[in-house]
C-alpha cells in the first residue's frame, strides 16, 4: 500500500466529510527545466538460443516532444568470453508480439552457458562510449506452485499465489518473479516482484500474492535468476518511478548495469511454469 | 530492562569514568565551587513560592523585582524564587503573564520565606498578553541568555489554528528561526537542524516522537500543557543530548483549590480535562485525554459505499492521547511531581481479506523530587521513562508480517542550584539514561511453518551527563553565564566522551539596549534513520556504535536586545552552526528487514547561518509581533549527490510572520496571523528515458534526478484569523473560538509531480506537464470550550 497516498486521501476527507476532495487542489504549472546533455540509454537482454537485439536511445528533457529518439552511426557489438566481437547491425526491428523496439540486431543465435562472460562496447559518432558486462548465471528451478480461494461466495471468489523455489546457500541470489494471465488485454504482468535472499539464504523462498485471480486464470509464471547489478538497476529505476508524486520520497539515483550512460546489459535466465487456477 | 540497568549505569559513571572525564569533572568544580563560599555573607535573602490564586498552581517563570531597580529574579520550574538584598526595606514587586502585578513592602533583617498569590486577570486578551510588560522586558535585557522563545498554552488558544486544533508546536512555529516541515505540519527545524535534533522534554522526560498524523499534530494537549520554552541556541548546560534545539513542554499542575472540568468540541477532534485538590492546597491533579473521531465517518462512508464496486474504502485512521499528572507538597521543603503520558495512532486498512494496522505513539512517565536543602539550595530529581514504537502488521489467509521497531529509556537525573549571592548563581547536576534499541524487527509468518523469516537487531547504550555552570553578575551591566558539560556513550565496548562548553555573555550599553553573544557545543548520542527526508512514524532510532560516531555542533550566535517606548522589544541574533558527523542514508538504501542497517549510512556535514529579527509589542489593546528570518541551511555528503554541497529541503531564505492579536471587547478578542516562507528546496527530474523492460512487461518512463533539492517550490504564504467569543453560561465559563485557515484561499504547494499525459484510447504518450498539489484550501472551523 503506498502510504503516502492513502494518507493524503484519509486527510483529504479528514478534513471537511470528503467536502474539499472536490476542491481542485492539483493545478498544472510552469517548471524550467536546464538542458543537460542527452545520455545513450541501451537495453540488452541475451536469451539462450536466440538471436542478439538489442535498443539504443537517448535520455530527454523531460518535457521535450514524446518521439523516438534514434541514435544514428553507432557501432555495437558484444563479446563472448574471449572469442571474436560479434557486430550487432544498425537495424530497426519491431516485435509485434511484445510490442518491443530494437535498434541494433544480429541474427545468430547466441549460446549461452552458466560463467559465460559477454561484453558490450557501444561507441557512436559523437565520441560516446558505453561498456557493460554479464556473467551467465544458473537458472533456478520453481519448486512448486499453488492457490487457494478466499470465502467469498463462488461466482466472486478470488486466489491467491504462492510460488516456492529453492535458495542456493552458496552465493548471494537475486530474484525477479513474473506473473502473467492469458487473455488479458494489453502485455503487462499481473505480478511483477524482485526478491532477494538476504533473510532466506539457502532455505526455500515462498512468495505469496494477494487475493487476485479468478477461476479458470491461465498463468504463466517465470522465475528469473538475476545478477545483483541487473536487481540493483530494477529496484532503482521502481524507485525512481514512485519518488516523482511522492511527497516524502528522496531523489534516486539510476544505478545502471552499464558504464557510460543509462540502461542494462544482461542474461535472462528464467523457469517458466504454466497453472490454469480451479 | 530494569532500574539496575540504570543503577549500574550510573555506577559505571561514577566509578569507571576514565581518567579524562575524572579530570574534567575535577576542574569543573574547582572552578566554580570557590565562587560560592566566597560571598554569601551579608546578604539576606528573600524566598517563597509563586501561585496562582484561583488554582493555587505554581507560577514558572513569573517576575519578582525590587521597583525601581533592574535587580530582580524570575521563578524557578517549581515557582520558587530566591532574592539576595542586603537588608533593608524594599519595595518588591511579584509579577506574571496575565496576573495582577503586586507590590509588597518588605522589611529584610534576615532570611524571609514569602510565599504568595497571585490574582489572574479578567479580560480574554490582558489574561494572557498584559504582563509586567517592563519587568519581562528588562527581564531579557538583563539576562544573557538569548536565542529562547517562550509561549504559553493559552497565549496558543488565542490564535487561529488548522481545523481549530490548538497546538502550541505550531504556534512556536511563528517564532523566528523555527521552521515547519511544510504545509500543516508540527515538525520543527530550527535554525537549519534536522527534526531529530531537537530535545523534547515533556515535564523532563523525553518525548521520542512529538507528533500524530504523520506530522499533522502535535502530541501536546492545549488543555494539559501549561506552556512551553524553546533554546534555539545559548544551551544552558543542564541540557544535552541533541544538536539543534531544547523543548522544553510543562504540565499543568492542576487546580489545588477546586474541581474543574475543561474541555472542547472540535471539527476533528474532542477533549476532556479533569482536574482538582487531592488535598486541598496541599496536593492536586489532572486527568486529559483527547480522540480525533473522524474515523467515525470515513466508516459510514465505507459502509454506505460498500456496494459500489468502484469505490476504494477509506483507510481509519485516528488518534488518541492522555496525560495525567499529581503533584504533592510533602513538607514545606519537598514536593512531589508525577507525570504521565499514553498516546497513539491508529492507521488501519482492513477488508475481508486483507488486513493492514499501523500503529505507533509514546509512553512517557516521569516522578520529579523537588527538595529546598536551604532558600538558596535546592534540587529537583527526576526518574524517568521513554517509549517510543511502531508495529506495523499484514494478515493474509494462513501468512502474517509484523515489522516493530521501539526505544526505550530510563533516566535518572538531579539538577541543582545554589544561590551563591546576588552574583552567583550555580547550577550542577548529571543525568544517566539506560536506552534500549529494537531496530526493525521484521517477523513474516505461515501457520503452516512453510514460511518463517525474522530480522531486527537489539542495541543498547548509556548515555551519560555531568554538569556545572555559574550565572556570574559582574557588574549591572556586565552578565556571563559560563559552564561544561561533559556528556558520554557506551555502547558495543566502545565509550564516547563529549566536552561540551557553554558560554553566554550580555552587556548591557544603556537601560534599554544590550549586547549579547554565545557559544554552545552539543554531542547527539542518538541518531534518527530516516529515508523520507521527513519525519514519519517508520523512522528508526539508532545509537551511536563503533561504526556511527556521535554528532556534534558548534554554534556562535550575537545579538542585540532594544527596548523602545517601554512597549517595544527588538531583537535580532545573527547565528552560525557547524554540524560534523551528519548521518544519512545511501541512496535506495534499504531500511527495513536490514541486519545490516550500518552499511546504508553515509556521514557528512552541516552548515547553517541566518539572521534573525523580532519586535513585540505587549501593551495596549493591540499586541503582537513580527519575526523575521534570513537563512541558508546545507548539507555535505562525499557519498551523495555527488559530493556538491546541496540544501536542506527546510532550507528558506525568507521566512516572515506577522501575529497580531486585538482586544474588541471583554467578551471577544480577534487574531490574525500571516505567513510568508522562500518555497522549500525540491528535487526534481530533468530528464527521462524510456524503459521497454523484458518481454511480456510494458514500457515505462523513468524520471532520471540529476541532483539534490536544486529546484524551489513556489512561496508559501497564508493569512488565517481568529476569534475568541466569550460565552455566559450559568456555571462555570465557555467560549466559541472561530478559526479560518488560509483565508484567501491560496494553493500553497505541497508538491511537485510530472504527469505523462496518454491518448485515451490508444495508450500513446503525448506529453508531459507539471502538477502542483496543494493540501488545505480555506478551512473555517469553530470549537466550544467550557469549563465548569
Amino acid at each position: 500500500m503506498d502510504v503516502a497516498f492513502s494518507f493524503r486521501s484519509m486527510l483529504l476527507c479528514l478534513a471537511l466529510g470528503g467536502a474539499l476532495a472536490s476542491c481542485d487542489m492539483e493545478q498544472e504549472i510552469e517548471v524550467k527545466l536546464p538542458k543537460l546533455p542527452p545520455q545513450l540509454v541501451v537495453e540488452c537482454y541475451l536469451v539462450n538460443n536466440e538471436p542478439m537485439k538489442l535498443a539504443l536511445s537517448e535520455s530527454a528533457g523531460y518535457f521535450d516532444a514524446p518521439e523516438a529518439i534514434i541514435v544514428k552511426g553507432a557501432t555495437v557489438t558484444i563479446t563472448k568470453n574471449n572469442e571474436a566481437p560479434v557486430v550487432l547491425r544498425d537495424t530497426v526491428l519491431v516485435d509485434q508480439e511484445n510490442q518491443k523496439v530494437y535498434t541494433h540486431y544480429n541474427r545468430r543465435r547466441v549460446r549461452t552457458a552458466p560463467g559465460d562472460v559477454f561484453k558490450l562496447l557501444i561507441t557512436d559518432t559523437q565520441g560516446r562510449r558505453l561498456t557493460g558486462t554479464t556473467t551467465v548465471l544458473p537458472p533456478v528451478p520453481i519448486d512448486s506452485v499453488g492457490w487457494k480461494f478466499n470465502s467469498k461466495p463462488e461466482q466472486s471468489q478470488e486466489a491467491y499465489l504462492l510460488v516456492r523455489w529453492q535458495d542456493d546457500a552458496a552465493s548471494k541470489n537475486f530474484y525477479r518473479l513474473l506473473v502473467h494471465k492469458a487473455d488479458t488485454s494489453g502485455i503487462d504482468s499481473q505480478l511483477d516482484a524482485e526478491v532477494d535472499d538476504q533473510l532466506r539464504n539457502g532455505k526455500k523462498i515462498t512468495y505469496t500474492t494477494t487475493y487476485r485471480f479468478q477461476r479458470n486464470d491461465t498463468l504463466t509464471i517465470k522465475l528469473f535468476h538475476l545478477d545483483e547489478s541487473y536487481y540493483e538497476f530494477i529496484s532503482s529505476i521502481e524507485d525512481a518511478r514512485r519518488a516523482n508524486g511522492n511527497p516524502f520520497a528522496q531523489p534516486v539515483t539510476i544505478k545502471s548495469t552499464v558504464a557510460g550512460g543509462f540502461g542494462v546489459f544482461t542474461h535472462l535466465n528464467f523457469q517458466t511454469k504454466e497453472v490454469i487456477i480451479k | 530492562m530494569t532500574f539496575s540497568s540504570v543503577y549500574n549505569s550510573a555506577r559505571h559513571f561514577l566509578f569507571q569514568w576514565p581518567m579524562l572525564g575524572q579530570r574534567a569533572v575535577f576542574f569543573l568544580f574547582c572552578l566554580l565551587l570557590p565562587i560560592s563560599f566566597s560571598q554569601a555573607q551579608e546578604r539576606v535573602s528573600l524566598n517563597g513560592t509563586l501561585r496562582s490564586a484561583a488554582t493555587g498552581e505554581a507560577l514558572i517563570g513569573a517576575s519578582v523585582s525590587v521597583a525601581g531597580t533592574t535587580t530582580g529574579v524570575e521563578t524557578n520550574t517549581n515557582g520558587v524564587y530566591t532574592l539576595s538584598l542586603a537588608p533593608g526595606t524594599y519595595q518588591i514587586q511579584f509579577s506574571y503573564i496575565g496576573f495582577k502585578t503586586l507590590t509588597r513592602e518588605i522589611a529584610l533583617t534576615t532570611n524571609t520565606r514569602l510565599n504568595l498569590e497571585l490574582e489572574e486577570n479578567t479580560s480574554q486578551l490582558s489574561e494572557v498578553l498584559v504582563e509586567a510588560e517592563r519587568n519581562t522586558f528588562q527581564e531579557r535585557l538583563s539576562t544573557p541568555q538569548m536565542s529562547m522563545e517562550t509561549l504559553s498554552s493559552r497565549e496558543a488558544k488565542l490564535l487561529p489554528a488548522l481545523f481549530g486544533e490548538v497546538d502550541i508546536i505550531k504556534t512556536l512555529q511563528l517564532k523566528p528561526g523555527i521552521q515547519s516541515g511544510g504545509e500543516g505540519s508540527s515538525g520543527l527545524f530550527v535554525r537549519g537542524g534536522s527534526s531529530d535534533q531537537n530535545l523534547v522534554l515533556l515535564d523532563d522526560a523525553l518525548v521520542y516522537n512529538p507528533s500524530h498524523l504523520f506530522g499533522f499534530f502535535s502530541v501536546f494537549n492545549p488543555d494539559a500543557v501549561r506552556g512551553v520554552e524553546l533554546y534555539k541556541g545559548g544551551f544552558p548546560a543542564q541540557f544535552g543530548g541533541r544538536l539543534s534545539s531544547v523543548l522544553d513542554v510543562k504540565l499543568r499542575e492542576g487546580n489545588r483549590k477546586e474541581y474543574d472540568v475543561t474541555g472542547g468540541l472540535g471539527l476533528i477532534a474532542s477533549r476532556l480535562s479533569v482536574e482538582g485538590p487531592i488535598q486541598k492546597d496541599k496536593s492536586s491533579f489532572l486527568v486529559s485525554g483527547r480522540r480525533t473521531y473522524v474515523d467515525v465517518f470515513t466508516r459510514m462512508i465505507n459502509k454506505a459505499k460498500e456496494s459500489d464496486p468502484d469505490f476504494s474504502p477509506i483507510p481509519d485512521y485516528y488518534f488518541y492521547d492522555f496525560n495525567a499528572k499529581a503533584s504533592f507538597e510533602l513538607g514545606p521543603n519537598d514536593r512531589l511531581f508525577i507525570s504521565g503520558y499514553y498516546g497513539r495512532d491508529f492507521f488501519t486498512f482492513k477488508d475481508e481479506d486483507f488486513n493492514f494496522n499501523f500503529n505507533w505513539g509514546n509512553r512517557v512517565a516521569s516522578a520529579r523530587w523537588v527538595h529546598q536543602f536551604s532558600p538558596r539550595f535546592f534540587v529537583n530529581t527526576t526518574f524517568s521513562s521513554s517509549n517510543y514504537e511502531y508495529a506495523i502488521k499484514n494478515q493474509l489467509d494462513i501468512y502474517s508480517f509484523s515489522l516493530t521497531s521501539n526505544i526505550t529509556d530510563l533516566t535518572l537525573k538531579s539538577d541543582f542550584e545554589y544561590i551563591t549571592s546576588e552574583k552567583h548563581h550555580l547550577r550542577f547536576g548529571l543525568a544517566v539514561t539506560d536506552h534500549r534499541f529494537v531496530v526493525g524487527r521484521l517477523e513474516a509468518n505461515s501457520q503452516d511453518g512453510s514460511v518463517n523469516v525474522g530480522a531486527g537487531n537489539e542495541y543498547s547504550g548509556q548515555e551519560y551527563g555531568l554538569y556545572a555552570s555559574d550565572d556570574w553578575t559582574f557588574s549591572p551591566a556586565f552578565t556571563l553565564s559560563y559552564g561544561l558539560r561533559l556528556s558520554g556513550f557506551l555502547n558495543d565496548g566502545k565509550n564516547f566522551l563529549g566536552l561540551e562548553p557553554r558560554a553566554a555573555a550580555s552587556y548591557r550599553f544603556t537601560e534599554t539596549l544590550t549586547l549579547k553573544a554565545n557559544f554552545t557545543r552539543m554531542f547527539q548520542y542518538v541518531h534518527l534513520v530516516s529515508n523520507t527526508g521527513a519525519s514519519l512514524p517508520t523512522d528508526i532510532w539508532y545509537p551511536s556504535s563503533p561504526g556511527v560516531r556521535p554528532q556534534r555542533s558548534d554554534q556562535f550566535t550575537v545579538g542585540l536586545t532594544k527596548l523602545h517606548k517601554d512597549k517595544y522589544l527588538f531583537s535580532t541574533e545573527a547565528y552560525y552552526k557547524k554540524m560534523n558527523r551528519q548521518l544519512d542514508l545511501k541512496d535506495g538504501a534499504q531500511i527495513f528487514g536490514n541486519n545490516a542497517l550500518e552499511e546504508e549510512f553515509v556521514f557528512g556535514t552541516g552548515d547553517s547561518y541566518g539572521q534573525e529579527f523580532y519586535v513585540e509589542k505587549k501593551e495596549g489593546k493591540t499586541t503582537g509581533w513580527i519575526g523575521y528570518t534570513l537563512s541558508w541551511s546545507t548539507r555535505t555528503f562525499p557519498d551523495l549527490n555527488n559530493g556538491k554541497t546541496f540544501p536542506t529541503r527546510f532550507d528558506r531564505r525568507h521566512d516572515l510572520s506577522v501575529v497580531a492579536l486585538q482586544e474588541v471587547s471583554k467578551r471577544i478578542s480577534a487574531t490574525a496571523t500571516f505567513v510568508y516562507g522562500t518555497g522549500n528546496a525540491y528535487s526534481l527530474p530533468v530528464q527521462r528515458f524510456v524503459f521497454q523492460d523484458v518481454p511480456g512487461e510494458d514500457y515505462t518512463v523513468i524520471p532520471v534526478y540529476p541532483e539534490r533539492n536544486s529546484f524551489r517550490l513556489a512561496a508559501y504564504h497564508r493569512l488565517d484569523f481568529g476569534l475568541v467569543y466569550k460565552l455566559r453560561p450559568k456555571r462555570g465559563a465557555a467560549d466559541l473560538t472561530f478559526s479560518v485557515y488560509n483565508v484567501y484561499n491560496r494553493r500553497n504547494p505541497y508538491f511537485v509531480y510530472f504527469e505523462t499525459l496518454k491518448e485515451d484510447d490508444s495508450d500513446q504518450i503525448t506529453g508531459f506537464v507539471a502538477k502542483q498539489v496543494s493540501l488545505f484550501p480555506v478551512i473555517p472551523s469553530v470549537t466550544y470550550n467550557f469549563k465548569f
